[in-house]
């Protein structure tokens, strides 16, 4: 695995579209994106335990953004299922690739199409190898849980970004436990309280699995005004108590986790603010 | 006390099990040996453990494990405190064998010994488990003293837990009709056995964390439920195996 310092951080200031698919085997440092009044953070790190042995991480992000629309999608694989990397990479892939299009807002509609993404991975799954390797207990464990599927807590957002003489949307779709926090100069507002993350609620790739269906937020933006959007795994949960917008110091000591030893799981997060008028 | 630590590859959860092995394993419940039922409910937890350390198609080594079952003497099955992965590698579980006497003071007094010289290097980990299954009255000194000091011993995230499986038939009023929709043992539930009260006093309050799991597993513990079941049937020996390894995992 591919490792590299938390400090070496970078930006980018063109104007040139932004395509980033984190890649779940190594550490991506801290990178920022500037268009125009928008600016995108994001980063990516396996848990300490994963970089030690090698496995990719279980989170999944990814964004692209141009002068018109930001998508992105952040995905947290479930790691007591089978292959939560698998399962967060192709939930996160089938995701952006949708956001395409602007989304609705019928969540019978959306729900299909997560039904439609489960039945593909569960294909998937069946394709993938166990190694030859494994003690035989460990074997018929890999196995059940392949019975069980794959799981992954998720959100995904498109933002059609406002222009002169028409405001611009935020679209929000999640299931489960990520962390996703939008302020403005008011202050804060959180679509999920601190103390109500619901870890029961997951796709997977076996539809029956999922219970309930996905929670939807649409909200207008402004084009003037500052603001932003922040959302992340549960892997950088010592991100809860720190006020917005964090300062690029909290995020690299949040996924350096100096005081813990070390990162206890996967991590990512992903932030979109806007300063002196909308995205 | 949080009880939140996560058992990890750098901060693996320790369990300490204590098997009696006296005589009396050897009398039937539900068709078979009582010492059969415990000997599959523990490679269950076992199995279970081996499930939560997987990730991706790697075992992560996130518990680590000593089996002492005892009679008049203790016997160290795993020949010391072993990783859930060299465990995994083993196959099986050594078998159980009843002996004669029920030395349970013995037991508690080397887990104290493993404890001793485990906890200094476990300051990051989980908060320890003991998890003492018997049948019976002890024979030799009363366990109650070193149980207790035990449970004085800790790590920043909480005091070492002891759970205990009590086989009996007799300590509660009746059988308990359906394990998952039962409430557990609390400090006020009346007992009907003099050993099963010895047993509460050395039994920890269950954590919300290790109930947590229990009911994502349909096992509705209360909140004031302690660490003690009345192993009067299959399904409670195993419930109370299950509950050795929930400590959290991501």
């Amino acid at each position: 695995m591919k490792m590299s310092s938390w400090r070496t951080s970078h930006e980018s200031y063109d104007s040139e579209p932004l395509v980033w698919r984190s890649r779940q085997d190594r550490i991506q440092p801290v990178t920022s994106w500037r268009n125009r009044n928008l600016t995108c953070r994001y980063a990516y790190s396996p848990s300490a335990d994963s970089c030690s042995l090698g496995e990719p991480g279980q989170d999944y992000g990814a964004v692209a953004a141009d002068e018109q629309t930001v998508r992105f999608v952040l995905c947290d694989g479930v790691s007591l299922s089978y292959r939560g990397d698998f399962g967060a990479r192709i939930l996160g892939e089938q995701l952006l690739r949708w956001l395409q299009e602007p989304p609705g807002t019928d969540l019978n509609q959306i729900q299909e199409l997560l039904v439609r993404v489960s039945q593909e991975a569960a294909k998937g799954l069946k394709r993938l190898h166990l190694p030859d390797d494994l003690p035989p207990l460990v074997r018929e464990v890999l196995l059940e849980k392949r019975k069980q599927g794959t799981e992954a807590m998720f959100v995904c957002g498109h933002i059609s970004r406002p222009r002169q003489g028409r405001a611009g949307r935020l679209w929000l779709l999640w299931q489960g436990d990520i962390r996703i926090r939008l302020w403005n100069e008011d202050g804060e507002s959180r679509l999920i309280p601190a103390n109500k993350f619901q870890t029961s609620e997951r796709w997977s790739s076996r539809p029956e699995n999922s219970g309930m269906l996905p929670h939807l937020y649409t909200g207008r933006l402004d084009r003037l005004g500052s603001g932003g959007l922040i959302v992340y795994s549960d892997g950088l949960q010592t991100l809860d108590m720190k006020e917005l917008p964090l300062s690029g110091r909290d995020l690299e000591q949040a996924l350096q986790a100096e005081q813990s030893g070390g990162l206890q799981d996967d991590a990512s997060v992903l932030e979109l603010s806007w300063s002196g008028a909308a995205p | 006390m949080t009880y939140t630590v996560q058992a990890s590859q750098r901060t693996p959860a320790l369990i300490i099990y204590l098997i009696d092995i006296s005589a009396s394993m050897n009398m039937v419940m539900e068709g078979r040996r009582r010492m059969d039922i415990v000997y599959d409910a523990l490679s269950m937890a076992i199995r279970q453990m081996v499930f939560r350390s997987t990730k991706g198609n790697r075992l992560t080594p996130r518990y680590r494990v000593a089996i002492l079952a005892y009679s008049d003497e203790v016997y160290d099955l795993l020949g010391g405190v072993k990783g859930i992965d060299e465990i995994a590698a083993l196959g099986m579980l050594p078998q159980l064998s009843p002996k004669r006497f029920s030395d349970s003071a013995k037991a508690f007094l080397q887990a104290e010994k493993i404890l001793q010289d485990e906890l200094p290097d476990m300051q990051d980990c989980p908060s320890p488990l003991v998890c003492h299954m018997t049948d019976g009255v002890y024979t030799g000194e009363d366990p109650l003293p070193v149980a207790q000091r035990i449970m004085e011993m800790g790590v920043p995230d909480g005091k070492v837990l002891i759970e205990n499986i009590f086989i009996s038939d007799h300590v509660l009023e009746s059988p308990i009709p359906e394990p998952r929709r039962w409430g557990g043992i609390t400090r006020q539930t009346r007992l009907y056995d003099a050993h099963g009260e010895k047993l509460r006093q050395m039994s920890s309050p269950l954590p919300a964390t290790y109930r947590e799991m229990l009911l994502e597993a349909d096992y509705q513990l209360s909140p004031d439920a302690l660490m003690m079941l009345p192993g009067n049937c299959a399904e409670l020996v195993s419930v109370g195996f299950q509950m050795s390894a929930a400590t959290p995992v991501r």
